[in-house]
């Protein structure tokens, strides 16, 4: 993995890549690695959160930019939420913190029990955001979790396992989503058709605007959103992204 | 907005909704009677974006936007 994230970085489409995504239990292996070092790491951490935050303050090979809370753990159960805050006020406010605002049994009145308490963390922490799992979860959710982080200000990072450009909730899917739950929060049939739509022709880059159907989103717009709601995605394949986008026409 | 109400949010970084339901963040200066909203680069390898907003009466809000992390 560390070869072939080497490998993207140098090629053409390099600059596309962000950090390197690893497990907690797993940073170890970074330290023994021949290969050539990511600059910066995404940590995920693992169930057993205090053991996975002492590997985190114990690691120092490269700038660790972000941890994720557990893969598929509600952080609403038991102390999850309040350890990663009492870790993070000691680690530093140069570390963001993402935690997972839904899992495959989530209802839609916990994403947004947690998307308020991120909301409620922010005031004094504004390294926190919500992370929402892409997997198979079904548009109305993913719909639903923009629109309250959109509501309530809470930045987030969409993860994905297999990505494509357009379709079963694809990167222009999701990046026209959140530029329309930006705008408003309470245009969820927007969101959700943005989410569910199949067509490549819906989507277009025209002069310096994100186009879908009738809805155009200019640069300006697309940089806000990045910065202020949609700021991260995870994906395994660190070259697929911009290959599929050049593929749709929206990459040069 | 009056430039009364735009005046102390000007150099600030902050979240603009103008009348047409576009929304902007970033920093907010007033140049030659216009004022602009600068967003920084989203990430360090891209460039930040300008908005010109032609005059106070397109804007319907201006609230802070405290950035995101670092």
């Amino acid at each position: 993995m560390l070869r072939q994230d080497a490998e993207a970085r140098s090629g053409p489409d390099g600059g596309t890549i962000g950090h390197f995504v690893v497990p907690s239990s797993r940073l170890g292996e970074l330290a023994t690695s021949e290969a050539e070092l990511p600059p910066s790491i995404s940590v995920v951490l693992d169930r057993h959160l205090g053991r996975a935050l002492e590997a985190v303050d114990d690691f120092g090979l490269v700038t660790i930019a972000s941890v994720d809370s557990p893969t598929g753990v509600n952080v609403e159960r038991g102390d999850i939420l309040e350890t990663l805050l009492g870790w993070s006020t000691g680690y530093g406010d140069n570390c963001d913190v993402y935690c997972e605002v839904f899992g495959p049994q989530t209802r839609p009145d916990q994403i947004d029990e947690t998307v308020h308490h991120l909301a409620s963390i922010r005031h004094a922490q504004k390294n926190f955001g919500a992370k929402i799992p892409i997997r198979n979860a079904p548009a109305s959710m993913i719909a639903h979790a923009l629109a309250e982080c959109s509501r309530l200000r809470v930045p987030l990072k969409l993860g994905v396992d297999e990505t494509r450009a357009v379709g079963a909730h694809g990167i222009l899917n999701l990046i026209t989503a959140a530029a329309i739950a930006f705008r408003d929060s309470d245009a969820r049939a927007a969101i959700v058709e943005a989410l569910e739509d199949e067509d490549p022709s819906s989507f277009g880059i025209e002069e310096d605007s994100l186009v879908w159907r009738d809805r155009r989103f200019g640069a300006a717009t697309i940089a806000s959103v990045r910065r202020e709601l949609f700021v991260a995605f995870a994906a395994f394949n660190p070259t697929q992204p911009a290959a599929q986008l050049r593929e749709v026409g929206v990459l040069a | 907005m009056t430039q009364a109400e735009i005046h102390p949010w000007l150099q600030r970084y902050v979240r603009v909704t103008l009348a047409d339901g576009r929304i902007f963040a970033g920093r907010l200066t007033e140049s030659n009677q216009h004022y602009k909203v600068t967003t920084p680069a989203p990430d360090k390898r891209e460039h930040e974006t300008v908005e010109t907003i032609h005059s106070g009466d397109q804007i319907v809000t201006i609230e802070e936007a405290p950035e995101f992390g670092r």
